[in-house]
């Protein structure tokens, strides 16, 4: 509240107009360490009752301003860890789901077993390549370029 | 009122104002503190609780004061410890500027106690019970702009007799 708006709240208070809210606002205002004399006139009008409770309210307000602040830094911080982890879950399960897929197509079925899969490609090369090693048979399919 | 009705009021009251040195304190030890600091202090307002309208409300806006109060002692006991400059910034007001406090709250009690019996009682139910005019019209039944007008009337005179007392 600048200077002009207290002069205006101490003119209703001479009034008899102001409400109970308005004076708890003009004890805050007037009792102010750098407040002007005649403004002290007016602290000491409202009682010492008005001016503690206004300080009473404003330090409440303060604190459960603070603790509002503490709680919404607290859901940032919670909510980026999720998304962290989330993210971490989610890559690391893209990257295994890209090195462990094993399917095969036999006679219109699909196998997806790893085990079973491997077990049949190594019959199949063992087949073609009857007299040569299974796993360096499956490497040279494997790798055409060397 | 007698003791005994202050007592069994009091009972009512204590809830209330335990909840307020919670609030403020966080512990129970300091609430226990607030109200029983609260209610020896309202025991001193005995002779207008008779009319007070709203006892509860003035129960507590006295134990919200014994909370700053408590919080206000505790830090000047504190204060003396600290260096020279920290002193001088923390402390709230000097001893000069307390003594002039109290000489003009007494200048004020003076002042209420030459109003008009009307003018005094509410001033006092605005200053004290913090009551509205419209509350005060619900509970004395007085129109809400007789009311306005008396409580102007008493706190210009009030006003315009502080500063001419004080020099201001």
């Amino acid at each position: 509240m600048n200077r002009q708006e207290t002069d205006r709240l101490i003119d209703k208070y001479l009034e008899g107009a102001t409400s109970p809210e308005e004076e708890l606002l003009l004890a805050g205002e007037v009792s102010r360490p750098d407040a002007p004399a005649e403004w002290r006139v007016i602290a000491t009008m409202l009682g010492t009752l008005t001016l503690d409770e206004a300080e009473y309210d404003e330090e409440m307000a303060r604190r459960r301003n603070r603790s509002m602040w503490t709680r919404r830094i607290g859901w940032a911080i919670a909510a980026s860890i999720v998304v962290v982890a989330g993210v971490g879950l989610w890559f690391n399960s893209q990257q295994e789901s890209s090195t462990d897929i094993a399917i095969a197509y036999v006679d219109g079925q699909t196998i997806t077993d790893e085990d079973r899969v491997l077990a049949m490609a190594e019959d199949a090369v063992c087949d073609i390549f009857s007299n040569s090693d299974a796993e360096s048979s499956l490497y040279e399919i494997f790798n055409p370029e060397e | 009122m007698t003791q005994v009705e202050f007592e069994h009021m009091a009972s009512k009251l204590r809830p209330s104002m335990l909840k307020v040195g919670m609030d403020f304190f966080g512990s129970a030890d300091d609430a226990e503190d607030v109200a029983q600091e609260a209610l020896v202090e309202l025991w001193k307002y005995a002779e207008r609780i008779d009319s007070a309208k709203r006892v509860e409300g003035l129960a507590i806006r006295i134990a919200k004061h014994c909370c700053v109060d408590m919080q206000r002692r505790r830090r000047a006991l504190t204060i003396p410890l600290m260096p020279t400059h920290e002193r001088e910034i923390e402390a709230d007001t000097s001893p000069q500027e307390r003594m002039e406090q109290t000489e003009a709250a007494d200048m004020l009690q003076q002042l209420i106690e030459g109003l008009t019996p009307r003018e005094r009682e509410l001033f006092e139910l605005r200053q004290m019970d913090g009551l509205s005019n419209d509350e005060i019209t619900e509970l004395t039944g007085i129109p809400k702009t007789s009311i306005q007008v008396m409580v102007s009337r008493a706190r210009r005179k009030i006003f315009e007799e502080m500063k001419k007392r004080m020099n201001i």
